[in-house]
């Protein structure tokens, strides 16, 4: 999620009323948006997701002009015609075939506009436009460069010019790989030809995503803008083009279209959404006519007319109209709804193994074991060579952040083990267990996987015997109403001739052993340690 | 040595049948009816007739010589004493069952203690020869309560969870499991996650190499969710991209139960109120605060009838039952809700706010492919937070991954 950083005194001159701290850190998130903090004069908002249109000083006290009651409604955006025409060739379509373009005339770029404008675009580019992936903004100075512009796809190295940040011609396979921005070549790769903007005399305006040329640097002297939109999603380029346009009209400038593939852009038009009022009242409870409706939705920004919601040209998050009632809702202010509780009929009830999960926990409880709990994630070390084990198929992750936590765990043992090494230096004796899932591989399940519930404990102290922990065992078998018996097996884990394999009902359901002095050394533990697992799930029905 | 019985223990407290027989016809001189005045009247009056104190004339009994002071009560007395008896006395005590002999070495180990002088321990001999009567037990300072014990313990996070699930039981939700390995179509195709959406992206989502794929659910959900990204409905615009079934098939390590609430809002005919607590995974660095994998709390409401301020009226009640009695509402942002509320509970210790959990009414785009035309409520917390805060651990990793024994051990409930 984003974090917007404003100037306090402006936001105030853009809202066109004092804020005081109270309502910057009270009322503000009450819009949606989350206070971050104050300092300096500035102020801090973390922007959802849905919302880009917040992202700029401009946009975010447009908002607020709405939501504080000092202009509401819908703002209506007129657009005149530049005569200007962007040409997009057809080479562009395999790599990045969407582009839009305006232009913005009689702006005043002093510092603050032109750090906004930076703003805005930089963090459109994370979020919005997936690290300009599916959306990247140009911001170019008209006046430097003449119409018609062409976008168009060309051979790497056969077009060159003089980046942004840079004094040097580069052609575009050398700003991939020397210039600062290059790294994002990497979005293009693979195509045989990469994007460019160019002006009617084949100079370089942007090579899109990745760096704009420096002869359109805008500067404090800069009149009248040029801007371009490119990426992969028309919808999502249109909109991006829309938020930047509506947020330089809020400083003044007048917005033109530009002739981009035979249509006028940007359309600033509203949109329209037709929303019921049964709808709203069902999901609200709020019983609003439609006056009521309207008012609270022009504390939102939109507009209503002949029953349709009005949506502006910047709010990109309606698609459905529960995004309508949701404004409604935020309109009205969360802190005014009254919480009810309604009787929608239920009987608690839980999960059978999480109910014998419980009872046979007080059962190793009432043993004298300390529960603790483990992780899922593990490694195979753990797992399988640190135990002298076999190593087993393992669910096991593609991506994780660290090779100590790379697998799934599929027995419990080696995970108490961990948490003796772990408790070396505390008292003794140390007696644990854990009941908790473990994954198996399994191709006849839907996700080709499936948990196991399993029980597991050890015993570790000066002395310990087998028989201090197969008593607990055998009694615990019992005591669940089973009829276990104990079958001597040799496993490498354990030392020989003591350990068995737990038998109920013919089938195997666990093991109970003397953990052998090599496994212990493997864990550099210095004390016997008596260890059994059993299938928790396998001993419920 | 002898002792008394139980039986001999109770005549020598309530006196023998025939003593208390003789003494009620001492004033009367004859009685109609003994077996009302009288327990066990059958036992008194065969002992007076045996000994020729009493007569029986039609069915009525008569005093005929009274015995005075009874020798065999005198007795109970001497043997409770420890006090050595005639053998004849002995002889008709132990036929009436009254007295019976302490075995020899019991007697014998019950001396040799005594000969131990002061007296640590009472032993089970002393009692069963009486000869505690002759003790000098050895003073304590009873103050001193000895070392610290520690029971067996549930984990700290058990009580938490324990406490969760009856509030849910309370207000009667009804549990619901999933599997931790999912498919990217249950942990974010079925939520109307776009799949270029930056939740996908792979620094939080653990991506699994085995298994490589999943199934998906049946052609006809798994349309229905596919149509509903790329052209939406007749009221939803949708995502308008071309959906593709490769990365549905995805496998994660689930990043939040709310897979699971997918899974079961396929399944059901509403109305339901269901719920989980259970382990979500995230790709993320562990540190004091933050965990790869951690507990998480679901709740969910399925009714034609509910409301926004339903879901608010539940958090309160949810929130209100874990002990949190001031609670407020902020507008949030989650991908698959529309309404998403960020609900803060007031920390009495902390005098202070803070964020818990979030919640939302799901999006229609989610629950009508999965069937469901209703509105679905939906809140959800992470567990560890509550005991971190409550119990003011300020490094997670000591509970969960070191285990501390020492702490785990000494929490208090």
């Amino acid at each position: 999620m984003a974090v917007v950083g404003f100037d306090v005194e402006e936001l105030e001159e853009l809202v066109g009323e004092e804020l005081s701290k109270d309502v910057l850190e009270n009322k503000v998130p009450m819009m949606g948006c989350e206070f971050e903090g104050m300092e300096k004069g500035e102020v801090e908002y973390e922007v959802f997701p849905d919302r880009p249109d917040l992202l700029s000083v401009e946009g975010f006290a447009r908002a607020l002009r709405c939501f504080l009651g000092v202009e509401q409604g819908l703002q209506e955006y007129k657009t005149g015609e530049s005569g200007i025409e962007l040409k997009v060739e057809d080479t562009v379509d395999p790599v990045r075939p969407c582009i839009s373009a305006a232009v913005v005339r009689n702006v005043e770029l002093d510092g603050s506009v032109l750090r906004s404008l930076m703003q805005v675009q930089e963090k459109i580019h994370k979020t919005f436009g997936r690290k300009r992936k599916k959306i990247a903004i140009g911001i170019h100075d008209l006046d430097k460069v003449e119409g018609p512009f062409t976008y168009k796809g060309v051979e790497p190295d056969s077009v060159e010019f003089v980046p942004l940040q840079s004094e040097e011609t580069m052609n575009l396979k050398e700003i991939g790989e020397k210039h600062p921005k290059g790294k994002y070549v990497e979005i293009l790769q693979g195509n045989e030809k990469w994007p460019v903007i160019v002006d009617r005399n084949d100079r370089v305006l942007s090579f899109p995503p990745v760096i704009n040329g420096q002869l359109t640097e805008l500067s404090e002297e800069t009149e009248n803008i040029f801007i371009d939109v490119t990426g992969t999603d028309q919808k999502a380029v249109e909109e991006a083009l829309n938020i930047i346009t509506t947020s330089l009209a809020e400083r003044g400038g007048a917005i033109e279209t530009v002739t981009v593939n035979g249509k006028e852009r940007p359309d600033l038009d509203p949109g329209e959404i037709s929303v019921d009022m049964d709808y709203v009242n069902g999901l609200l409870g709020l019983g609003l006519n439609e006056d009521g409706f309207e008012e609270l939705i022009g504390g939102m920004g939109f507009g209503y007319s002949d029953g349709k919601v009005l949506v502006p040209p910047y709010r990109v998050d309606v698609m459905h109209p529960m995004d309508v009632v949701e404004d409604v809702a935020i309109s009205h202010g969360y802190e005014n709804f009254k919480p009810e509780i309604p009787d929608v009929p239920g009987t608690g009830s839980s999960q059978g193994i999480e109910d014998f999960t419980e009872k046979t926990k007080e059962l190793m409880l009432g043993f004298g074991f300390q529960e603790v709990k483990t992780t899922v994630l593990t490694n195979k070390e753990r797992q399988f060579r640190r135990m002298e084990a076999e190593e087993e198929e393992v669910v096991k992750m593609k991506n994780s952040f660290s090779e100590d936590y790379g697998v799934c765990r599929r027995y419990l043992i080696p995970e108490l083990l961990e948490v003796l090494r772990q408790n070396q230096h505390r008292s003794y004796p140390q007696k644990i267990f854990e009941i908790g899932d473990v994954l198996l591989l399994d191709e006849g399940e839907e996700t080709k996987t499936r948990n196991k519930r399993k029980l597991s404990g050890v015993i570790c102290d000066d002395e310990v015997n087998y028989a201090d922990l197969a008593s607990v065992v055998s009694s615990l078998l019992e005591l669940i109403g089973k009829e276990g018996s104990f079958e001597k097996c040799s496993s490498s884990s354990y030392l020989k001739n003591r350990s068995s394999e737990v038998i109920v009902d013919k089938e195997r359901v666990g093991v109970v052993g003397e953990v052998h002095p090599q496994v212990l050394e493997n864990w550099r533990i210095e004390k016997p340690v008596v260890a059994f697992e059993l299938d928790l799930e396998g001993l419920m029905n | 040595m002898y002792r008394l019985t139980e039986e001999g223990k109770k005549y020598l407290k309530e006196g023998l049948p025939e003593k208390r027989l003789m003494e009620l016809l001492e004033d009367k001189e004859e009685m109609g009816e003994v077996k009302e005045s009288i327990e066990e009247s059958s036992i008194a009056i065969n002992w007076a007739l045996k000994n020729g104190w009493i007569e029986i004339k039609e069915g009525t009994v008569h005093l005929k010589e009274s015995p005075g002071e009874l020798e065999l009560q005198k007795a109970l007395e001497s043997v409770n004493q420890g006090e050595e008896l005639e053998k004849e006395v002995k002889k008709e005590l132990e036929d009436r069952n009254l007295i019976e002999e302490v075995r020899e070495d019991v007697v014998k180990q019950a001396k040799e203690k005594l000969k131990e002088g002061s007296i640590s321990n009472l032993t089970p001999e002393l009692i069963k020869t009486g000869l505690w009567r002759e003790a000098d037990f050895k003073e304590y300072d009873p103050t001193k309560t000895g070392k610290k014990r520690y029971p067996g313990r549930k984990h700290i996070l058990s009580y938490y969870i324990q406490d969760i699930r009856r509030v849910f039981f309370d207000m009667g939700f009804e549990e619901m499991k999933g599997p931790y390995v999912e498919s990217s179509f249950w942990n974010m195709d079925a939520l109307f996650i776009p799949q270029d959406h930056p939740a996908r992206d792979m620094q939080d989502t653990f991506y699994m190499e085995r298994p490589e794929e999943t199934e998906l659910p049946e052609k006809g959900l798994v349309e229905s969710v596919k149509k509903m990204h790329e052209e939406g409905s007749s009221r939803s615009e949708g995502w308008n991209y071309s959906w593709k079934e490769e990365m549905a098939k995805r496998p994660v390590l689930r990043t939040h139960t709310t897979a699971v609430s997918a899974r079961k809002l396929a399944e059901i005919d509403p109305p339901a109120k269901l719920f989980s607590v259970d382990k979500v995974f995230r790709n993320e660095t562990l540190d004091y605060s933050h965990l790869p994998e951690f507990m998480q709390v679901e709740g969910i409401v399925v009714s034609e009838e509910v409301t926004f301020q339903n879901l608010l009226g539940y958090l309160k009640e949810f929130y209100r039952k874990l002990g949190f009695e001031k609670i407020r509402f902020r507008p949030g942002y989650f991908p698959y809700t529309e309404m998403s509320v960020e609900p803060e509970v007031y920390f009495e210790e902390k005098d202070e706010w803070l964020e818990m959990g979030g919640a939302g009414i799901f999006r229609p785009e989610v629950t009508r492919p999965l069937g469901i035309d209703v509105p679905v409520l939906a809140w959800g917390l992470g567990l560890e937070r509550l005991p971190m805060i409550k119990e003011g651990i300020d490094d997670i990793r000591n509970f969960y991954y070191e285990n501390n024994l020492k702490m785990l051990k000494e929490v208090k409930i």
